[in-house]
């Protein structure tokens, strides 16, 4: 009898007392939980937590749900207590953190503990005219990550799925732990896992899914091979693989997410980002193969990549997470007619972006056949064709949609105005090109000029005109990389132009 | 032949083509960059008024089109060629033809409906003056222009003259003459407040038509603006620690005065019995400075007050009298009163580091705010001051100023007027009532998920009931009402707002833009066709 005590001990007791403290090394990730307005699974929330309050994807070789969990329950594994750290990035937060100037984090704990000091330096800074706009958005991303920081140590920001007879209720899991008296978490988060998979879906577990893939690391991934292999191999039939693997990845990923949003995948600048690169691709590929170009599929790749490198590294300016639309957005069919044309457009002019600098590069550093001249020339001329038609389809898209939802066609909006803009930079190269009045030359250096007004459109309208101009330090994620676009293709403008002129006056 | 002819054909070629299409396109553009930044920078409705609908820019998209036609009809007769050509630019002149007649014809407004209220208003974005002689029972709207800078109107409609409109103002403190009657019966001062870090102007007024009050608070500074006589009483409270005071009369007098008893509670409070203009009144001055009532409560309507010196003496409060000061000085354990002799002098004050200058001081003028024209000033993303419009009435011999969403009450030669700078407003030919507004939230949020409007429309002849929700219109008599905003009233429940469209360029927009898509399709083709020939 003792030892079959002691075997039921072992065997049943043990593992309920480990239960307790080992809930969090289990499979957590797949849990529903409500966040930011949507399901999601535990996995995706915590890396969101995680990266948001910390920039960083694990914490000491633990992964971000088992940290979530732990600091949840406020449990110290092995009794060792989490300790997060922050970023800290601006000067003058630095400065009044008291930290070292080369110091780029701080324990959360020590920045929790000057909570109320921020909040006073915030609204201290809010108050000032002019006040400093780079620091007071340091100073409230801080206070963001800070409060989250704290909902989550409280247990209040975890919500565990409980039915109410045949409703859902999302209670703590603060609330969850002492409503199930001793019995076993682990058991009982599981129970309510399948319950709400049973009773409502298990639709969330997609986005599961769609984190763990890490698709568009593979795509880019692909996207380089690609390159590399028309570039050193002999055959094309390597790269042409590739490419069409890039593509079907890219396809993969951005069914899944518009799988799980429920939407077209084209609502932030994450999505535009990574809608144009795959449309540029995609179109280069088709026009490739229709003209027998393969020029069109290099430019092509080396968009798509430029657009999943900035998915992958400009998390600052690129949002990765799925968040509920605001309600105007709420219409599939506008949604994915008009943003989809314009992300198109956006993608083919891209492409004309890319050969027209790389051209400029050639005309100005290497010897260039004006055979070739006249060749590229009629390639990007193609693509701005393209880009057009699509970004005056999409123009007018809009203002059907506009005057659909809000009553007016056209409204001079900031965005809409600089969507004319850009139209109209466009038109003047297209006519100018078409009565021969811009040299080729001159169309290649001014089609990569022209680009700037496409950024402004897509990024600057965000980035620089609605932050309020008053922050003109260009400090903030998206204004910063604007700004060095910007330099950077004027730089390359101005050294390859005057580069064009020496040799019309050698020749 | 007539030398008008071989003109025309030159200007014809001139305007039709590229090198002034692309002159006109490259104006438009830098405009339309500049409006953007405008915009940013001062908001949509002063980019409205100084760009977007201002009439250079009209002109300059009047000639792209003139640019367009030209372009157009020197391409004539047709060849098949440009069969794309010709309908691209058609379109564009279609699309142009139907905003002219949307910006001409249009009716883009509002209409507010608060919860189970029938509405027929609609507000229009024009500004208009409503002027209203109450006494005759006349009415006139006047109608006022769209500008962006402050113009003269000068418009007369019986006695009232509608002089100077601001479409873009703030209020600012400017000092007026009082009243030969009031002169030197009030005092009005204004004075720079610096500390650590700030600096701030504080105006005090006792002449009882100006906007300055007499008690401002700045953290934990408290001031008081208190008429000049009373600066002796204060400079008596180091010998007695009580005194007495009119407010009315600004008469004060101390303990010694033979109408003052002072007696003690039980409780060891100190009590005052005052016999004054024949009344008596009964003080606890160290707990409070009002005398109290029968059933022993303090009367704030008196206007004796009691003033004790330890009731202020442990508090940070400043007492002003125009040009002198008073406090208590916790170092000296004294009341201090400090004078400024000229304006522009400095008293440095007892708490950190706190100095007091002297910038104003009158008994003949008082402060009062008046518009002044201003450029919009935006904070955090939002316009917080310069966008107000004003206007400045006469009628007969009064001047007033009129603000935007503010209506003026004006008494002149027996009439009484009302005043209004209002939205104009029509109305509509059927009712509508907000049976219900909805706001669905994202689950565990506040963030809304959608805005819905259920709607009773009552035409006269029946009653129908419409569920308005973005995206879905309701449409009705050629007018079309979207959902927009939505407010909460004082009971707390929602109302809705819906912005109302009639649009008859629309179909011809819509025309155009197809023609442009068609078009660029034929074009495309044609294009094609001739490449593989």
């Amino acid at each position: 009898m003792k030892t079959f005590l002691l075997l039921f001990v072992i065997l049943f007791v043990a593992p309920w007392a480990n239960g307790a403290t080992d809930v969090c090394k289990s499979d957590i990730g797949s849990l529903p939980v409500l966040a930011g307005g949507r399901i999601k699974p535990l996995y995706v929330h915590a890396n969101e937590f995680l990266k948001f309050v910390t920039n960083k994807t694990k914490y000491e070789g633990m992964s971000a749900d088992t940290v979530y969990c732990y600091l949840s329950l406020g449990i110290a594994p092995d009794n060792k207590e989490i300790k997060l750290t922050s970023p800290v990035g601006h000067v003058k937060l630095k400065k009044f953190l008291s930290l070292d100037s080369n110091e780029t984090i701080i324990p959360t704990d020590t920045l929790a503990a000057q909570d109320t000091g921020l909040r006073q330096e915030y609204q201290s800074e809010t108050q000032k005219t002019p006040s400093d706009e780079s620091y007071k958005t340091e100073l409230g991303n801080t206070l963001s990550r800070l409060d989250l920081y704290a909902s989550v140590k409280s247990g209040d920001d975890w919500k565990v799925a409980t039915w109410e007879g045949a409703e859902l209720k999302w209670v703590s899991i603060k609330q969850f732990t002492q409503s199930i008296g001793g019995a076993s978490l682990d058991l009982k988060l599981q129970e309510a896992k399948d319950q709400f998979i049973s009773k409502q879906t298990d639709h969330y577990l997609l986005e599961m899914f769609y984190a763990k893939a890490h698709l568009f690391s593979w795509a880019m991934l692909t996207t380089l091979l690609a390159m590399l292999a028309f570039f050193l191999l002999k055959t094309t039939t390597w790269g042409n693989v590739l490419t069409f693997t890039s593509l079907g990845i890219e396809l993969a990923g951005i069914t899944l997410r518009s799988m799980i949003s429920g939407r077209a995948p084209i609502t932030n600048m994450y999505e535009t980002v990574m809608f144009s690169g795959f449309g540029a691709l995609l179109l280069a590929t088709i026009v490739s193969i229709v003209k027998k170009e393969k020029i069109y599929m290099w430019g092509g790749l080396g968009y798509n990549f430029l657009c999943l490198f900035m998915m992958m590294f400009a998390n600052n300016m690129l949002d990765s997470s799925i968040a509920p639309l605001v309600p105007v957005l709420r219409d599939n069919f506008w949604l994915s007619t008009h943003v989809c044309s314009i992300m198109l457009s956006y993608g083919a002019l891209a492409l004309s972006w890319i050969l027209a600098n790389i051209m400029l590069v050639r005309m100005r550093f290497f010897t260039i056949y004006s055979k070739d001249v006249t060749y590229y020339t009629k390639v990007i001329h193609t693509c701005l064709k393209y880009g057009v038609v699509l970004l005056a389809a999409g123009i007018i898209l809009g203002g059907i949609w506009a005057d659909y939802s809000w009553g007016r066609f056209w409204g001079w909006d900031p965005k809409e105005t600089w969507s004319l803009i850009t139209l109209c930079v466009y038109m003047v190269i297209l006519h100018g090109r078409y009565t021969s009045w811009i040299s080729p030359q001159r169309f290649i250096l001014v089609t990569a000029g022209a680009f700037m007004s496409v950024m402004m459109a897509w990024f600057g309208v965000n980035y620089i005109l609605a932050s309020g101009l008053h922050s003109y330090g260009f400090s903030s994620g998206g204004a910063l990389f604007l700004g060095l676009f910007f330099a950077a293709q004027i730089t390359v403008m101005a050294v390859c132009s005057w580069g064009i002129d020496q040799k019309k006056a050698a020749s | 032949m007539t030398p008008i002819k071989p003109l025309f054909d030159k200007i014809m070629r001139y305007v039709g083509g590229l090198k002034f299409a692309v002159v006109i396109i490259a104006l438009f553009v830098i405009a339309m960059i500049a409006g953007t930044f405008i915009e940013s920078f001062y908001g949509s409705e002063y980019a409205g008024r100084l760009l977007y609908k201002s009439t250079p820019f009209f002109i300059l998209q009047a000639l792209l089109l003139v640019s367009i036609l030209f372009a157009t009809i020197l391409r004539f007769p047709p060849k098949e060629r440009l069969y794309g050509f010709y309908i691209i630019h058609i379109g564009l002149m279609v699309i142009f033809t139907g905003a002219v007649i949307t910006y001409v014809t249009g009716i883009d407004g509002q209409i507010t409906l608060a919860p189970n209220d029938p509405t027929r208003r609609i507000v229009l974005p024009e500004d208009v003056l409503i002027v209203n002689n109450e006494t005759l029972h006349k009415e006139a709207e006047i109608q006022l222009p769209y500008s962006l800078l402050p113009t003269v109107l000068n418009i007369k409609w019986r006695d009232v003259e509608v002089l100077d409109y601001l479409p873009f103002s703030k209020n600012a403190m400017t000092w007026t003459e009082a009243a030969p009657k009031d002169q030197g019966a009030y005092t009005s001062s204004s004075y720079e407040l610096s500390g650590q870090n700030m600096v701030q102007t504080v105006t005090f007024s006792r002449h009882p038509n100006s906007e300055a009050t007499n008690h401002q608070e700045l953290g934990l500074l408290s001031m008081e603006y208190l008429p000049e006589d009373l600066a002796a009483c204060f400079s008596g409270l180091n010998q007695s620690d009580l005194f007495f005071w009119d407010m009315n009369t600004t008469n004060c007098f101390t303990l010694k005065d033979p109408n003052v008893e002072i007696k003690f509670s039980k409780a060891g409070q100190r009590m005052a019995f005052v016999k004054y203009t024949g009344q008596p009144f009964i003080f606890l001055p160290d707990k409070s400075p009002f005398p109290l009532d029968k059933e022993l409560k303090p009367l704030r309507s008196s206007t004796l007050r009691a003033f004790s010196s330890s009731l202020f003496s442990k508090s940070t409060i400043l007492f002003i009298f125009g040009k002198q000061v008073a406090f208590y000085s916790k170092e000296t354990k004294k009341w201090e009163i400090k004078t400024f002799e000229n304006i522009g002098d400095v008293v440095a004050l007892p708490w950190m580091g706190f100095k007091l200058k002297l910038l104003n001081h009158s008994t003949t003028q008082y402060p009062t705010t008046t518009p002044v024209a201003a450029r919009p000033e935006k904070k955090d993303g939002e316009i917080v001051a310069g966008e107000q419009k004003a206007l400045k009435v006469k009628i007969n011999d009064t001047i007033t100023w009129v603000r935007a969403g503010q209506e003026e009450r004006i008494k002149s030669n027996d009439n009484f007027y009302t005043i209004a700078l209002a939205k104009k407003t029509i109305e509509l030919p059927f009712e509508l009532t907000l049976q219900e507004f909805k706001m669905d939230t994202n689950p565990g949020t506040k963030t809304p998920a959608s805005y819905e409007s259920y709607v009773n429309l009552f035409d006269g002849a029946g009653n129908s009931t419409h569920h308005i929700f973005m995206n879905n219109p309701l449409k009705y008599n050629r007018l079309t009402f979207y959902q927009s905003s939505y407010f909460q009233d004082d009971n707390g429940q929602y109302g809705s707002v819906l912005s109302v469209n009639f649009d008859p360029g629309r179909p011809i927009k819509y025309l155009g833009s197809f023609l442009l898509v068609i078009g660029c399709i034929l074009h495309y083709l044609i294009g094609l066709r001739r490449k593989s020939a």
